[in-house]
């Protein structure tokens, strides 16, 4: 195993992950909230220079993050080890004196760490052009948006092909089955569905922690330790199986 | 290879048994051909040896590891049948990307790249997208890779496919390069033509089980075999000297199975009797024999 080698093969996966993957989340913004925050100051520049559109920036803002962080880190995380296995990319790959393990866990924290700074970046750019909001905060509402969707990204590309649409199906069911839980009244789902809300991923927590995180707000420690533990966890054991597991089955 | 088997099952259940209780030794220093038809199990034996595949029952080591281990530590110029690499990716940029992975470091990857481009002539195609590329182009980068780094294991796997007469050539030569008494070469191929020249011993594989193993550098004098002999004049004079020999339409002479030196022997009377032989063409090789013996069960 050469890890120089691996650290020299970064420059290309910083590469790729730029223009096939960030590339896509950043087209989105700037479309999303680029082009109507461009029109807007063409025609009034000063506007947020009054504190009373200030709700209209943070509107625009957090519209902005609900789009990006998800889909983003969703791009960021999601459909790496599954294509490189069933497009056959592995085979040239891993016949080199690579680590495969070590292949993988680079690129996902090269991918993780390029996408927070990105997101930093964005939130400066868009402070700088409207209204202050914390860079360090919603970098860290990125961090946690990553290690969750790239945690079971990781895993779930481990163990199967369609990667993407379980992430997409998990995130669902488990937003789903929490709001139902969390409604007062009747509606009362059964004990299994109760404790599969439990077990899955708590996207709704991840969700909650982001939002409190970008307007500044309290955040549950014990709720983001959820969040990190269980994408911490995810990833961890999405390493260990591919070990374990053959690259070709 | 020890007692290997390799069975693929499916989520619902569904087997599929790719390989059976292969036992198989490649020492050091030799070329190893793995002939056998479509589905055989030849891809499956080399997924085994680079540690693609972990064996269902028995056991692969290279060099007393196990091929993962020995693959990370050490790497393997592997050329595989298809090749799958992104296609929007210039061939420059994946040579210089698997060098870098291969462990060439600094100004040696360019130097390298530039090397494997100039052995493989595929310099004028260096820029182009790999999915530009003809079939035979993208073969050629395919063993242009292989080649960045030097190994210890170099696995083809259908190297030639797809590669045309000439390249099919350089091949060859680019193999007889490669063979070093430190250097372990296997190469999967149903081309027997090519394993027979290139390979010291065949493992003969149908239905995942080595059907035989054939040692192609020392064909048994004794083998019987049939030749068609091309004459210039006295045809007649050669098949009085073969019993059971025909004269073909176009006046070659078929000669029904014998041993070499009973071919010599009435090639020589012949000759002294008249005839002039332009070409002595073995009708199917001892390699082609053992292949249909054992996967057809002919003898």
């Amino acid at each position: 195993m050469r890890y120089p080698s691996l650290l020299s093969y970064a420059r290309f996966q910083l590469g790729d992950y730029l223009l096939q993957r960030a590339a896509v989340a950043l087209v989105m913004v700037v479309f999303v909230a680029g082009l109507p925050l461009w029109g807007m100051l063409r025609d009034e520049p000063d506007l947020f220079k009054n504190p009373n559109n200030a709700v209209l920036a943070m509107q625009l803002y957090t519209g902005t993050v609900a789009l990006f962080l998800p889909v983003g880190a969703f791009l960021a995380g999601v459909g790496i080890i599954s294509a490189d296995r069933h497009q056959g990319f592995f085979r040239f790959y891993f016949s080199k004196p690579v680590n495969v393990v070590a292949f993988y866990a680079q690129t996902y924290l090269l991918h993780g760490l390029v996408f927070i700074a990105l997101f930093g970046a964005l939130t400066w750019g868009w402070g700088a052009l409207t209204i202050h909001v914390s860079v360090h905060r919603a970098m860290e509402a990125a961090a946690l948006t990553f290690v969750l969707v790239g945690g079971l990204g990781l895993l779930f590309g481990v163990l199967l092909r369609f990667d993407g649409v379980l992430v997409v199906l998990v995130y669902l069911v488990s937003m789903t089955l929490q709001q139902i839980v969390s409604l007062p009244g009747k509606l009362r789902l059964p004990e299994w569905a109760v404790q599969l809300a439990k077990v899955l991923p708590p996207v709704h927590k991840m969700d909650q922690v982001r939002n409190h995180l970008y307007a500044a707000e309290a955040i549950s420690a014990a709720d983001v330790w959820h969040v990190v533990g269980y994408g911490i966890g995810a990833f961890a054991l999405g390493l260990f199986l591919l070990r374990k597991l053959a690259l070709s089955r | 290879m020890r007692g290997v088997s390799k069975t693929y099952r499916s989520l619902l259940g569904r087997s599929v048994r790719a390989v059976e209780d292969v036992t198989l030794e490649v020492v050091t220093g030799e070329v190893l051909g793995i002939a056998g038809p479509n589905g055989a199990g030849k891809s499956t034996i080399l997924a085994l040896l680079l540690g693609f595949l972990r064996p269902t029952s028995g056991a692969v080591s290279i060099d007393g590891l196990e091929p993962r281990t020995f693959v990370e530590q050490n790497g393997i110029s592997y050329v595989p049948e298809v090749m799958a690499l992104p296609m929007h990716w210039t061939a420059e940029n994946a040579l210089t990307r698997l060098a870098v992975l291969a462990g060439v470091t600094g100004d040696r990857v360019r130097v390298e790249v530039g090397r494997v481009t100039d052995t493989l002539t595929i310099g004028e195609h260096r820029r182009k997208r790999l999915k530009a590329l003809s079939k035979g182009n993208l073969q050629r980068v395919g063993l242009a890779q292989a080649l960045l780094a030097e190994t210890r294991v170099v696995i083809f796997d259908e190297p030639t496919h797809g590669l045309d007469p000439v390249w099919t050539q350089r091949f060859r030569e680019i193999v007889d390069v490669l063979k070093r008494s430190d250097r372990t070469i296997v190469i999967a191929s149903h081309n027997l033509d090519e394993l027979e020249r290139l390979a010291d011993r065949v493992a003969i594989i149908d239905k995942g089980r080595i059907q035989r193993v054939v040692a192609v550098s020392g064909i048994a004098s004794s083998a019987l075999m049939a030749y068609r002999v091309r004459v210039v004049s006295g045809g007649d004079v050669l098949v009085a000297r073969f019993p059971g020999a025909t004269a073909g339409a176009n006046g070659d002479i078929e000669i029904p199975p014998v041993d070499v030196a009973t071919l010599n022997a009435g090639l020589v009377g012949a000759i002294e009797a008249g005839a002039v032989v332009s070409a002595v063409i073995p009708r199917e090789s001892v390699l082609e024999q053992a292949f249909h013996s054992a996967v057809h069960g002919i003898a």
